[in-house]
């Protein structure tokens, strides 16, 4: 399982806004210099809050928005040197599932033609056999053959999600990014999309990037976390012990916030509260992102940017007050 | 409950709402009857559809065109707010009942400044003079943590954050010191450290102002930090009420224990644990039965022909299942 399926180093994406016609454009960096690796078969968990650059990290991974500069390596191939052949190529190993599966199903499609469109597209199979394929893969994610003629309206939003990720698995893809595919979804309907990717995953053997801002999710789907934060990797580790024992006071406040099911315990959790919130991305604040919020932050944090370390086997994290032979901050 | 000294504040009787549709109208709210009671935080649990919303929504009068109350009762201060004319019901929103949605950015008025819409309300319902209504205002904006309140007051809302907005809207709606304060899903729009701090300062101002809490959540984990007590919906129909601890500790209806085992617990991790609830939430099917009995897997015929009752359990604890007094020893034999 130790073979990488993709690497990314030193990757980095901005976007320029116009606020004003005589305004000087505002650049937002929203991946900062992430450098990771996704090995093949795992799904690797990326958590953080919003604008941290979750998503634009793995759009950027498909070759979905532009990079500034950096490098993505898919199967030790560089993503942005292929010719036409090799993009239509990594299109078709590749795919994404979206949060929204309102938005992103055509609606004037059928679910039939909607699942079909990758498999013609791509020439995957001969014509006559596209129906038979179909159908296999309406019935692989639970929806009976018969929902083909259907339009997208017609369906729940569970049921719409599994129509995504029919689509998704059409091509045959090795790697999936999937952007909070069950953020929308209420939370009995939740487990089963969740119950569903996770028995795909072993049944196709696929890789998956799954970007969710549910902590609680994540540690049960994936192998691996990585936390981002203003668009940087802060942490990562395996999911256990990212969750249990986070490294990072980012990830300490991000997993305390969670409220527990338990009424009893856990009253006092909120205690260890983040000040403030996040900083906009288009004002980096020099040295930690994190600084301007951690109460652990010395001078030299706010100036000296910390290196992603490993502090313990296999674990992660970006930060100065830590290291393996201290690594407990408090 | 028990204690007989505790006052209330709201009684729902019969609540049964109704929307039209172009396919004919539809139940939304059925037959729901609950209390608020003085100083406590009531949660209404629930997943999309099931009426937890248009609940509070009708507790105000606010109810869309499409929707109207069929029959029940909303007793609050001696008065029925169901047969409230709209310029009665308009003197109790804002000053005795406040309510705070899930959006903020859509829920303040994105052209006016923010000291205009905190200060029309106390100027409306306590009858402040604009000095005094801004004086308090700053003061109210300072309460729930918004730095440098008094340069940030003619601020307009798109120059908050999100979380920011949030405790704006908190601020007006405390600003007249209500004696219910309606929460619809107050944070979910919010990531989850801001929501720690918004839950936090709900948690700490509503004993300050003496505010009883109606908060409308789909997350069992803020069901669990913030409330008393806890209504669990399914199908527009209230299914298990209970002393919050009760519910976590005891649940008596199947699909409360399914819900419980359907939330990832992140301290076992194992996917195999998780519980999935077979089937959709179809509400738009009518039956005679139990909403849930197409999906609850200890289901029997006369689940799905007979309306169960709202069966107490234990002390203030209901649950509407055939076989309530079953599924709360149930939870006995596990400890």
């Amino acid at each position: 399982m130790n073979e990488k399926l993709i690497s990314i180093r030193d990757l980095r994406v901005a976007f320029k806004e116009q606020s004003g016609i005589f305004a000087h454009a505002k650049t937002t960096v929203a991946v900062d210099g992430v450098s990771l690796e996704i090995l093949k078969g795992e799904i690797l968990g990326l958590v953080g809050e919003s604008g941290s650059g979750k998503s634009t990290l793995g759009k950027a991974i498909l070759s979905l928005v532009k990079k500034e500069s950096g490098e993505v390596y898919f199967k030790n191939q560089e993503v942005a040197s292929l010719d036409h052949r090799g993009v239509r190529s990594l299109r078709q190993a590749t795919s994404m599932i979206f949060q929204d599966p309102y938005a992103s199903l055509n609606p004037k499609m059928t679910v039939g033609e909607i699942v079909a469109e990758p498999l013609s597209t791509h020439k995957l199979v001969p014509a006559k056999e596209i129906p038979e394929r179909v159908r296999v893969l309406l019935e692989s994610v639970g929806l009976s053959s018969a929902s083909e003629k259907s339009f997208p309206h017609q369906f729940s939003g569970g049921q719409r999600q599994r129509i995504a990720i029919a689509r998704a698995l059409a091509s045959k893809p090795e790697f999936i990014v999937a952007d909070e595919p069950v953020s929308a979804l209420d939370v009995s309907i939740q487990s089963q999309i969740i119950k569903l990717l996770d028995r795909l995953r072993s049944e196709l053997n696929l890789t998956m990037l799954f970007i969710s801002h549910d902590l609680r999710v994540v540690r049960i789907i994936a192998d691996r976390i990585a936390v981002m934060y203003l668009g940087q990797i802060v942490e990562l580790g395996d999911a256990q012990s990212v969750f249990e024992n986070p490294l990072m006071p980012y990830t300490q406040a991000l997993v305390s916030a969670i409220p527990s099911l338990d009424p009893g315990v856990a009253l006092g959790r909120f205690e260890s509260m983040l000040p403030d919130e996040t900083p906009s991305p288009t004002k980096p604040s020099r040295g930690c992102r994190f600084s301007s919020r951690c109460s652990f932050a010395l001078e030299s944090c706010r100036t000296e940017e910390p290196k992603l370390t490993e502090i313990r086997p296999n674990h992660w994290a970006a930060c100065s007050r830590i290291s393996s032979s201290n690594p407990s901050i408090a | 409950m028990s204690d007989v000294t505790t006052k209330t504040i709201l009684e729902v009787l019969g609540l049964t709402v109704s929307f039209e549709q172009a396919t004919g109208s539809t139940k939304v709210v059925n037959d729901v009857s609950f209390e608020v009671l003085e100083g406590e935080t009531l949660g209404i649990v629930g997943e999309s559809g099931c009426g937890k919303t248009v609940t509070v929504l009708s507790i105000l009068g606010l109810l869309p065109e499409t929707g109207t109350i069929d029959s029940g009762k909303m007793i609050f201060e001696g008065r029925d707010l169901a047969k409230l004319s709209v310029e009665e019901i308009r003197k109790v929103r804002g000053s005795k009942i406040a309510m705070i949605f899930q959006d903020p950015l859509s829920a303040l008025h994105p052209l006016l400044p923010i000291s205009t819409q905190i200060c029309e309300v106390t100027m409306l319902h306590r009858g402040f003079n604009r000095d005094e209504a801004r004086l308090h205002a700053v003061r109210m904006l300072e309460l729930v943590g918004i730095p440098d309140a008094e340069k940030r007051i003619d601020a307009y809302p798109h120059e908050f954050s999100g979380g920011m907005r949030q405790r704006i809207m908190i601020a007006i709606a405390l600003s007249c010191e209500p004696t219910l304060l309606l929460a619809d899903e107050p944070t979910t729009a919010l990531d989850v450290t801001t929501q720690a701090q918004i839950l936090n300062l709900i948690r700490t101002l509503n004993p300050k102002f003496k505010t009883s809490t109606v908060l409308v959540t789909h997350d069992l984990g803020i069901v669990a930090q913030m409330t008393d007590r806890v209504a669990v919906m399914y199908g527009g129909r209230i299914l298990e009420i209970a002393k919050t601890s009760d519910l976590f500790r005891a649940p008596s209806n199947p699909y409360t224990k399914a819900l419980l085992k359907s939330v990832p617990d992140p301290s076992v991790g194992r996917i195999e644990d998780l519980y999935q609830i077979p089937g959709t939430a179809d509400f738009s099917v009518v039956t005679h039965g139990c909403a849930f009995a197409p999906r609850c897997n200890r289901a029997e015929q006369s689940c799905r022909e007979e309306l169960p009752e709202l069966e107490q359990v234990s002390e203030g604890h209901y649950s509407r299942c055939h076989f309530a007094k079953e599924e709360y020893l149930s939870n006995q034999s596990k400890h």
